[in-house]
């Protein structure tokens, strides 16, 4: 059964000791986690499937993959704002491939259950804005080859290949873009990535 | 996102790039380790590649998970859970193997004996179908408590949901009411009806502020519509909604940019715009001092 107890200093721990926490099976830090990174994961799933109940699937499903494999989760290999938004890309993405597959069925019933989001009651934290400020800027100074092979990759879950099918680009101009865009996005954002570790 | 293409020997970085892509594609993104050499330098740099991509989605507009996603979310974790202990405690009722009725063979020359009485077996057999009875009994019980525990982890929930919109109205009524809190009128703009109307009201300290708007109309498949703060440097996005037909909408936050002088409501792509685009639905620019 999940710990249910609730704890006044929850919101001052940082984000490995919150899954450190869950994995003690406390429920009380999963949703601590869910509070900070719920809108973002939302809105990763909604720019991925667009916005309505498939999203918010795919938040739910993310979230309880947090809870079973909390246990697992290593900070050495990434912080738990990237493990959250690559579990929560790689749901969507799925499902993404599935509705491919089956066509445009999926698509038209997600589109009549789609559900409606209100505004975030308190936004987004300080530094969240600024980190969004920032790697929206920085995304926006790539030039538009190079964000679009990018986007493509991470938010379109297309190989290379398919990718340089698809826009019919020589497969190692795509290749170049992208090396390009990512040395490029790793240098812009050192700062950002290093309050992440 | 690769498709296992060779790179120069020398280029051990950009060979790290697309491992970092390449794992994207895995069922476990932070499991598969590729043929990648286990050097510390590469060790190091596939982390903060791996994190660039995780970066990537802070540039979209965050959106707001609908309340009863968390209830439902912590409703399946309760679920599971008692499932687990359903399964235990289904286990635990099976009844044991009955005993083994086979008699031991008389030793031969013995006298015959009279047939043993057969009432321990039936007392043993009462007591087995009562022991049963009691232990369904009991696992139906644990099955109603943990539905209850569910139950009250729900309103709890709900309630916990509740404090916490008399607690945000309790700060806006605090803001509305404070001295040198200014108002500005948010007026329908080029592309949005004339029955749309809104008010933004900003604490003296321009941090703190709390929107109200009426009369939009439902937003078109694939869109919502987008606050935005403009500024001498730009315009900064500030949340995106999408409200049933004539819902009065609102949004407040503790943090407003810098030199805000304008507001404006448009409507643009769900997939987030990254400045204002589509029609302008409402706008507003003049801060009054209200009290």
């Amino acid at each position: 059964m999940p710990r249910l107890e609730v704890t006044g200093s929850l919101r001052t721990l940082d984000d490995a000791a919150l899954v450190r926490r869950a994995a003690d099976r406390h429920a009380d830090a999963l949703a601590e986690l869910y509070d900070r990174f719920a809108p973002l994961l939302l809105g990763l799933a909604a720019r991925i499937l667009g916005p309505g109940a498939e999203a918010e699937d795919v938040v739910q499903e993310a979230f309880l993959q947090v809870w079973n494999q909390a246990r697992g989760y290593d900070p050495g290999r990434a912080s738990v704002s990237t493990w959250l938004v690559l579990i929560a890309r790689s749901r969507a993405i799925d499902r993404l491939r599935s509705r491919r597959s089956s066509e445009r069925l999926a698509v038209a019933v997600a589109a009549q259950t789609a559900a409606r989001h209100t505004s975030p009651r308190g936004l987004e934290t300080v530094s969240f804005r600024e980190r969004r400020e920032r790697v929206r800027h920085e995304l926006e100074a790539l030039p538009a080859e190079q964000r679009q092979v990018l986007e493509l990759a991470f938010y379109g879950g297309l190989t290379q290949t398919e990718i340089a099918a698809q826009t019919g680009i020589p497969l190692g101009t795509v290749k170049t873009r992208t090396l390009l865009a990512m040395r490029k996005l790793r240098k812009a954002l050192r700062d950002d990535v290093r309050e992440l570790l | 996102m690769t498709d296992g293409a060779s790179h120069p020997p020398g280029d051990r970085e950009d060979g790290v790039v697309e491992l970092a892509l390449e794992r994207l594609g895995a069922a476990d993104p932070l499991a598969s380790r590729g043929a990648l050499p286990a050097g510390e330098e590469e060790e190091t740099l596939l982390r903060l590649y791996t994190e660039t991509l995780g970066a990537l989605p802070y540039a979209l507009a965050p959106l707001a998970p609908p309340p009863a996603l968390k209830g439902r979310l912590f409703a399946v974790l309760a679920g599971d859970e008692t499932q687990e202990v359903s399964g235990l405690a289904r286990r635990a009722a099976l009844p044991s193997p009955p005993p083994s009725r086979t008699a031991a063979p008389a030793p031969p020359g013995s006298f015959p004996v009279p047939a043993p009485s057969r009432w321990p077996l039936r007392l043993a057999a009462a007591l087995a179908v009562a022991l049963l009875g009691a232990s369904g009994w009991l696992f139906l019980e644990n099955q109603e408590q943990r539905a209850d525990l569910v139950r009250l982890d729900l309103e709890a929930r709900r309630l916990a949901g509740a404090l916490e919109e008399v607690g945000a109205a309790r700060a806006n009524v605090a803001l509305l009411t404070s001295p040198g809190v200014e108002f500005c009128p948010l007026r329908p703009g080029a592309g949005g009806p004339l029955a749309a109307s809104g008010m933004l009201f900003v604490a003296a300290d321009h941090q703190h502020w709390y929107l109200a708007v009426h009369g939009l109309q439902a937003c078109p498949q694939g869109r919502h519509y987008q606050l935005w703060f403009h500024t001498a440097e730009g315009t900064v996005a500030a949340g995106a909604f999408d409200p049933r037909p004539g819902e009065r909408v609102e949004l407040h936050s503790p943090t407003m940019p810098t030199g805000t002088r304008a507001v404006s409501v448009t409507l643009e792509p769900a997939t987030g715009a990254t400045a204002p685009s589509g029609p302008q639905i409402l706008y507003g620019e003049a801060l009054t001092r209200l009290l």
